[in-house]
């Protein structure tokens, strides 16, 4: 994997800062403690626009807000990652290099699983900071929940770690979507418009349970976390809707970034064929 | 003109455009095909539609009236049957013994009668108590222009029409749809411009930029309203699949959701208005897009910055449902180009804001805002768009 101009791990660690340097990340963040800041420091602001999730604010926010500014943040910087290259040529000169694109194309889909985790991560840190920072308890070792009759019971802590991983899950499956349409396309909108009627269609069939299993099998659930505790309407469990639902999105997940990764060599045969240089 | 058509042309152009509408209209027609088949839509009104005149004979006879009442509100068929049209009975019994999808369906249409001429007292009686209410308290603006609309309603009818989900189609989902389609077409209008570096070249021709600008305008809001025809058409022929003709005119007030509202309106007329308001906040939005997108380098941030205005508004317009008083809370909601193209909240709810001893209807607030915001974005559009670029 060593290259001439420096490793593997280079090339995906530079595509890595290329995201997390974007001034999306650094405005959707802001905006982010912005609203954080509001919410903890301003009861007013609290109670005219939030809906408090079980008495808890931090569960209120890593479960209905934190998730849709992380898929904003997350829409914004990798639906341009494949279809920018192509709008300013980048593509045909990495189709030039030593390594050609397959390098190129597999740093760039790590980095953007990495960029998902890390920025989720500074989400939910940035969350718990405020809420320290406003003397509201955490409350790790309550039962989260603790007066709703649960399927799936667990301790705040490991509550939060839960949702953490499902965010995270959510998120991947969304940025291998539209990683996939952006290695197809050549225009940055296609990608974006994508993500938003992808994340528009799940949110109505999870609003309309029209199709029970489409319900229980949703990203609105993986993004919203708390909703996967209880009550199925497919399966007989709220555990069995819940594995199944990660099983779906792992398997898509994994589907979609290897669809986006086998793109390059018939666009590199492509563009070979059809440039007048060659 | 050859230029308009050429801009409309180059819009209507991006297969990425149809690709995505046709995907969203495929995915409104499977959610919406997917009720057709339950009870509530197959029976429940169609079924008691021949014999709407004698359900509200009914309702309206006092000797129904005063066993409903001093019943609480809380009447069986059968308790009902001896005081009523025997045309009534007669229709449910053509039903008698028939299942469908586990309902007992001249069970379910008795239970249906009863609750439709009951429910038609009880909305009658609350009317009345609100106007005596009105009558008893102090003499303000807003009590005197609710005493005045309470007072000139028209006659209420029963729930039996289908207006209530026709008024339905432009409650949220249409819009959002109609917006995202019209914003995907327009938002790189310009920005295409100056990505490919011919912003600055046709400063170089004969007409220059100036001619372009009303030509590109223009298009646009031809494209918007194509969207608008044909988002709203498959609409109503999804609606006339399912649910059929709405069966006839009917008061707003007749509707389940509006019947407390202070709304003199008939559904008839408020679909339209509707339908209008659909089309010139399409416009509206149209001409922010421009603004956004002649000021933006990108496509990416001129779409989501025209769908972030949007998105605003719908989501706070949504939160906001079910009042009918603007406050200063509400009313960015209520001026929103979503609530143009929605108006079931505005002028649905028959929302009004009160300047001093004046009661002003919100819907000619939020006209009065978009059409500003409309002009506003124009001029910002020409200023942006031709603007001297001297980057040699």
């Amino acid at each position: 994997m060593k290259a001439k101009g420096g490793s593997y791990q280079n090339l995906m660690m530079a595509e890595l800062k290329t995201l997390l340097n974007n001034h999306w990340t650094l405005i959707v963040l802001s905006v982010y403690v912005f609203f954080t800041c509001s919410v903890y420091f301003s009861e007013s602001f609290r109670q005219t626009w939030l809906q408090v999730l079980d008495g808890n604010l931090f569960t209120t926010m890593i479960n209905l807000y934190l998730p849709t500014f992380l898929f904003i943040a997350v829409l914004l910087n990798t639906a341009p990652i494949f279809a920018s290259d192509k709008k300013n040529g980048m593509e045909e000169l990495a189709d030039t290099c030593f390594y050609g694109k397959n390098f190129r194309k597999k740093a760039k889909i790590e980095a953007t699983i990495f960029y998902t985790i890390l920025i989720t991560a500074a989400g939910f840190l940035v969350t718990a900071a405020v809420s320290l920072a406003s003397r509201t308890p955490l409350d790790l070792s309550s039962k989260a929940f603790e007066t709703v009759n649960l399927d799936i019971s667990m301790s705040n802590g490991v509550f939060y770690l839960f949702c953490f991983a499902m965010v995270v899950l959510g998120l991947i499956a969304v940025a291998s979507a539209v990683v996939l349409i952006s290695s197809r396309s050549d225009d940055v909108i296609v990608p974006l418009a994508s993500g938003i009627l992808i994340y528009g269609i799940e949110l109505a069939l999870y609003l309309k349970p029209l199709v029970k299993i489409l319900w229980d099998i949703n990203l609105l659930k993986l993004l919203r976390p708390y909703t996967m505790l209880s009550v199925s309407l497919y399966f007989d469990s709220a555990i069995k809707a819940l594995v199944a639902n990660v099983v779906a999105f792992v398997l898509v997940s994994v589907a979609l970034f290897l669809l986006a990764f086998t793109a390059a060599p018939e666009a590199k045969a492509k563009h070979t064929l059809s440039s007048p240089s060659t | 003109m050859s230029l308009t058509s050429a801009e409309f042309k180059k819009i209507v152009s991006k297969k990425y455009v149809w690709v995505l509408a046709l995907l969203l209209a495929l995915f409104y027609a499977y959610m919406f095909l997917n009720i057709g088949d339950n009870f509530s839509v197959v029976y429940s009104k169609r079924a008691l539609q021949p014999v709407f005149q004698e359900i509200m004979d009914a309702a309206y006879d006092p000797q129904v009236q005063e066993y409903v009442i001093k019943n609480g509100f809380n009447v069986t068929f059968d308790e009902l049957k001896p005081l009523i049209s025997p045309k009534i009975a007669q229709t449910i019994e053509q039903y008698q013994g028939k299942i469908y999808k586990g309902y007992d369906v001249a069970k379910e249409l008795k239970d249906e009668a009863a609750v439709r001429i009951e429910s038609l007292v009880e909305r009658n009686v609350t009317i009345n108590e609100m106007i005596q209410e009105l009558k008893n308290k102090p003499d303000t603006p807003l009590n005197r222009y609710l005493l005045q609309q309470y007072t000139h309603m028209p006659k209420m009818e029963p729930n039996l029409t289908r207006w209530d989900d026709w008024i339905d189609i432009n409650n949220s989902m249409l819009p959002l749809l109609i917006a995202f389609v019209v914003i995907l077409g327009v938002a790189s209008v310009y920005t295409g411009e100056y990505t490919s570096k011919m912003h600055g070249i046709l400063l170089t021709t004969k007409n220059g930029r100036s001619k372009l600008f009303w030509s590109k305008l223009l298009a646009s809001c031809l494209f918007a309203a194509m969207v608008v025809i044909i988002f709203q058409s498959l609409a109503a022929v999804l609606h006339m699949h399912v649910y059929g003709f709405p069966f006839k005119n009917t008061p707003m007030n007749s509707l389940t959701s509006f019947y407390k509202r202070p709304n003199t309106m008939w559904a008839l007329e408020f679909y339209l208005c509707q339908l209008a308001g659909s089309l010139l906040g399409a416009i509206v939005l149209t001409a922010v897009t421009l603004c956004i997108s002649s000021l933006c380098r990108s496509n990416l941030v001129s779409f989501f910055i025209s769908g972030i205005y949007f998105a605003l508004g719908a989501l706070f317009s949504q939160n906001l449902e079910g009042q009918y008083i603007t406050s200063k809370v509400t009313i960015f909601a209520d001026a929103s180009t979503f609530s143009l193209m929605s108006l079931t909240d505005v002028l649905g709810n028959a929302k009004v804001f009160i300047i001093g001893n004046h009661v002003i209807p919100t819907i000619i607030l939020t006209l009065i805002t978009q059409a500003v915001i409309f002009v506003v974005a124009l001029f910002l559009t020409h200023v942006f768009y031709n603007r001297k670029e001297i980057t040699a």
